[in-house]
């Protein structure tokens, strides 16, 4: 038996590798003369919203919310439990609490323990888009990180999906196009519902099917934006909503059993008015949410219920007087959390960003900036975030510089959850320098991005022996460098993207959840109606505590996946069908994004698409 | 015939001088284990993390060496999930894995798995009152399980509480600490083996832990107190108290003045007079209690970080568990009972108990 174990376990590392070789053999015969880019790494802001390569990253994104296995594979350090579960983001050496989600043009508000859900994000009929370091006044109460955000298609369709895993999903989105003058309303709802009961090796070596991860989750979507060009006046509104009850199985590591379970009920309104005169433009935005979340665990007989909830007040002034434009955006934010097992809580942030930019000439800029932010803490804590970003393009060739000082305040459970939160954290301040060279031809669009950046007294969750509680690391280095290119030759292309960074704490410790090293590949070729092509990924062991024991550490990770698209049916031009094909994890690897939380091997997914 | 019989003397002579050498080696592996030293228990990371052993080779000198993850190294295979109690008898070692609810037996000379019982839920505790069973209190089911060693099978169980943590044997009755769990109890079960039947409970403090007896026949209760992390004043405080197992009447009764102290890891020295735990589960420190004592403690005997607790059988040396960070390898530190520092020594994740294989 055991000689029979070898050579099997011969047989699929020789097939990893043949797999490999043949992925990278492939890539780079074709880099010869072609190109790649790396979607996870923006070219820039205008590029990502405007080229071509741009357009086809944004729909690799349309799976983000509910999809470990694919956020991974679009190169983010993803935390997570199983398919189904909560997924939080890490990103380049930054804790995730730098990760932040703008849905419908306003922030995802969530005071959960610094971290945002993305599975409670709506994700029919929305696109998805990622901003590295962008300039925001609402992104937490400091600036820099990654900004991810989503906005209504405008498109009319009804999706279909399943996977060999065991999942349904139903849902569409339907958009009525100026049932008043300049106005468009988008509608979406959607109902998925799973088992995931997919197989995995416990550790005691027995082969068995994931128990205690089903789970079923129901959204909706409705917003409406109208402009008036005469009196130059828009106007938003939208109001979204996610449902969500989900098993959260036990480690592989423990008994063979149903874990706990976890529900969330959340719903945020927005409302934006926008009005411009002249050189002058004023936008007030407001947005409530109410989060209510219960987590039971049968084992142990818990019940732990968090009921939580916010505002949001903006108010945005943007003055232009020639190739100066002044702008001033301030806010008040209120959260408030109660339930079981906790006092009622509630925190209030008022903050400023005034930002005075200077076109030199078409394509160069240089920006300066000022954040203000305090928090009505015990005693009243607050400070500043000032930046400078220089941006100059040049015959398609970009070089952006940004230069910021870091500071965040507590979140509120970081100061008030219950058990751990710590009335005593101070905010976290620092500094952050990331310059980016890109250029552009025919074929070709390369990027090399590099950071560095220190981060004093961060807020960090750490296990205490008998609960989380988040402490300040006294200090937190970290630089890096980001580097993509794609290769683009009629109907076929190619993207590789490499990232490299050192993230570590005061006693040389590597951050956990941040890769130190990750290579990336995606080969699309365009086929009748459709797409096909092969993603692959490798990744070097990610920590997962602060420790010099790498034992703890994830294992390096490599993944292969196929995927094909296809337009199988057409009536008049005007409706379709899409089918899209997945086959994940060729290899059957065994993936981790948590220790000892197994998720899926070689699966299928499978999805239609009615579009009309 | 002359040859015969010289063979003959040869042999016997032979024969003779083998049985009569006091030198020849022992037949069989020396084992290792049999040293002095402690077997470490580490409970391992949080969410998902593996339990592991760590033998420490010590003597009243100090840390000799110590092999980190000996039951990976000596059996191939982890222990699972959460690793929360260790103990022994005469021939075995019993490591109560929490999450991954088996208890896993243990050769006590070799440390090579001879069996894992399932079925518990939560369990916290293992005793052995060398009848052939351990008993295993599980604050899943709320329960004592009864499981017969040789086949490894649980064939009983009794349900009379919240939270069973701690266990003694005295009287032919065993005595369990409900610590509350996930709730509040303040009292002892008591339990006649004999008949596997549920005599009653004594009244104790807030949420009993653990279970000792002094050198009078005494046994003493540690209870842990309550945070309340409602915020709304519900915090009880801890107390250390003593019954007689036979009257089961409560003798003495002393209560922490510290609300937020929740003390942990009760043992005794090797003569029963003197009792050590740890002051809080979270700020650490060694307290001693001499069991003429008329209050509770307040000025530790160690001041340092403790998580865990452990008695040198042979010379009643400390052994201080230190978690750290609860992200790096744990810390073992041995103290002579004055409370003086001796050595201390690197080991496993999360270090919570130890014993001594020897003794």
């Amino acid at each position: 038996m055991p000689g029979r174990a070898l050579k099997r376990m011969i047989h699929k590392q020789l097939l990893t590798f043949i797999g490999l070789a043949i992925s990278c053999f492939k890539c780079y015969c074709y880099s010869l003369d072609t190109s790649v880019v790396l979607n996870s790494v923006p070219i820039s802001f205008f590029l990502f919203t405007e080229s071509k390569i741009s357009k086809s990253l944004l729909s690799t994104w349309d799976e983000l919310p509910s999809d470990p296995l694919g956020t991974w594979m679009r190169g983010i350090d993803t935390r997570a439990i199983s398919p189904g579960s909560s997924i939080t983001i890490n990103r380049e050496g930054l804790p995730s609490n730098y990760s932040q989600f703008i849905v419908n043009g306003h922030l995802f508000q969530s005071p959960d323990l610094g971290v945002v859900d993305v599975s409670l994000i709506p994700k029919y009929g929305q696109i998805f888009s990622h901003t590295a370091g962008d300039l925001s006044p609402v992104i937490g109460s400091g600036l820099g990180g990654s900004i991810y955000s989503s906005r209504p298609s405008n498109s009319n369709s009804i999706q279909l999906s399943t996977s060999s895993i065991g999942s349904f999903g139903v849902g569409g989105s339907w958009s009525l196009i100026n049932p008043k003058p300049n106005q468009t309303i988008s509608l979406s709802i959607g109902h998925d519902i799973w088992t995931h009961d997919y197989k995995y090796s416990n550790y005691l070596g027995e082969r068995l099917k994931r128990i205690g991860a089903q789970g079923l989750r129901s959204e909706f979507s409705v917003s409406s934006r109208s402009i008036n060009p005469e009196k130059k006046i828009w106007s938003s509104q939208s109001v979204y909503g996610v449902n969500m009850s989900r098993g959260l199985p036990e480690p592989s590591t423990a008994a063979y059993r149903t874990g706990a379970n976890q529900t969330d009920s959340r719903i945020q309104l927005n409302n934006s008015i926008g009005y411009s005169k002249g050189n002058y433009s004023l936008e007030t935005r407001q947005s409530v949410f109410y989060s209510n979340q219960s987590y039971s665990n049968p084992i142990g007989d818990i019940l732990d219920t968090n009921v939580s909830n916010g505002s949001s007040l903006e108010v945005i002034n943007i003055w232009k007087w020639g190739d100066l434009s002044l702008s001033n955006q301030s806010q008040i934010q209120y959260f408030g959390i109660s339930g079981q097992n906790k006092p009622d809580t509630s925190i209030t942030t008022i903050s400023n960003l005034t930002s005075l930019t200077y076109r030199m000439s078409e394509g160069k800029y240089v920006s300066l900036y000022n954040k203000a932010s305090y928090q009505n803490l015990i005693n009243g804590i607050g400070g500043s975030s000032p930046g400078l970003q220089v941006f100059i393009e040049h015959r398609k060739r970009e070089l952006d510089i940004h230069l910021k000082r870091i500071f965040r305040l507590p979140t509120m459970n970081d100061l008030f959850w219950s058990p751990g939160g710590n009335p005593d954290l101070i905010p976290e301040s620092g500094w952050d320098l990331k310059a980016s060279f890109s250029l552009q031809n025919k074929h070709n669009i390369f990027k090399l991005e590099a950071f560095a950046g220190k981060l004093n007294n961060g807020i960090i969750w750490r296990p205490n022996g008998l609960f989380w509680q988040p402490i300040n690391e006294f200090l937190i280095t970290r630089y890096g460098m980001n580097s993509s290119w794609q290769i683009s030759w009629s109907s076929q292309l190619v993207q590789f993207e490499v990232q490299a960074l050192q993230s570590q704490n005061a006693d040389n410790l590597p951050i956990p959840y941040s890769t130190p090293f990750r290579l990336r590949m995606i080969y699309s070729k365009q086929i009748q109606n459709g797409k096909m092509g092969v993603m692959a990924l490798y990744q070097k062991g990610v920590p997962t505590l602060w420790t010099t024991n790498r034992l703890s550490d994830l294992p390096n990770a490599g993944n292969l996946s196929l995927f094909f698209e296809k337009k199988i049916f057409e009536f008049k031009n005007k409706s379709s069908i899409k089918t899209k094909f997945r086959f994940e994890n060729i290899m059957n690897q065994q993936i981790f994004f948590q220790k000892n939380y197994p998720m899926p091997g070689r699966h299928i997914n499978l999805s239609f698409q009615i579009n009309f | 015939m002359k040859q015969i019989k010289i063979t003959f003397s040869l042999l016997l002579s032979f024969a003779f001088l083998i049985s009569c050498n006091p030198d020849v080696d022992p037949v069989g592996p020396v084992n290792p284990y049999l040293d002095n030293g402690f077997l470490v228990m580490n409970e391992g990371a949080f969410q998902g993390g593996i339990g592991t052993l760590s033998f420490a080779f010590c003597d009243n000198s100090g840390f000799d060496s110590v092999d980190n993850d000996v039951f990976q190294e000596i059996n191939g295979r982890s222990l699972g999930n959460l690793a929360n109690h260790i103990s022994k008898d005469e021939s075995y070692i019993y490591v109560v894995m929490n999450g991954a609810a088996t208890v896993e037996i243990l050769d006590r000379n070799t440390l090579e798995s001879r069996g894992t019982i399932t079925g518990f839920k939560s369990p916290r505790q293992a005793i052995n009152l060398n009848d052939g069973y351990i008993y295993v209190s599980d604050w899943g089911s709320n329960a004592i399980y009864k499981v017969n060693v040789s086949t490894s099978s649980i064939v009983d169980s009794l349900k009379n509480c919240n939270g069973p943590e701690g266990m003694f044997l005295a009287e032919g009755k065993l005595f369990a600490a409900n610590s509350g769990g996930y709730v509040l109890d303040s009292s002892v079960s008591v339990y006649d083996l004999n008949n596997w039947t549920h005599e009653g409970n004594i009244q104790v403090g807030i949420n009993p832990i653990e279970i000792i007896d002094d050198a009078l026949g005494n046994l003493w209760v540690l209870c842990s107190g309550y945070s309340d992390w409602n915020g709304t004043g519900g915090d009880r405080y801890s107390s250390l108290i003593s019954f007689d197992p036979k009257t089961s009447n409560i003798l003495t009764d002393y209560t922490n003045p510290i609300l937020t102290d929740h003390p942990s890891k009760l043992r005794s020295n090797l003569a029963g007079n003197k009792l050590y735990f740890i002051q809080d589960s979270y700020v650490g420190n060694v307290m001693e209690f001499s069991i003429n004592q008329v209050s509770y403690p307040t000025q530790p005997l160690i001041s340092h970080s403790a998580y865990g607790l452990a008695i040198d059988g042979l010379n009643g040396n400390l052994l201080v568990l230190d978690a750290l960070d609860y992200q790096s390898p744990g810390k073992a530190l041995l103290y002579a009972d004055s409370g003086n520092i001796i050595d201390s020594s690197s080991v496993g994740l999360i270090p919570s108990v130890a014993i001594n294989t020897k003794y």
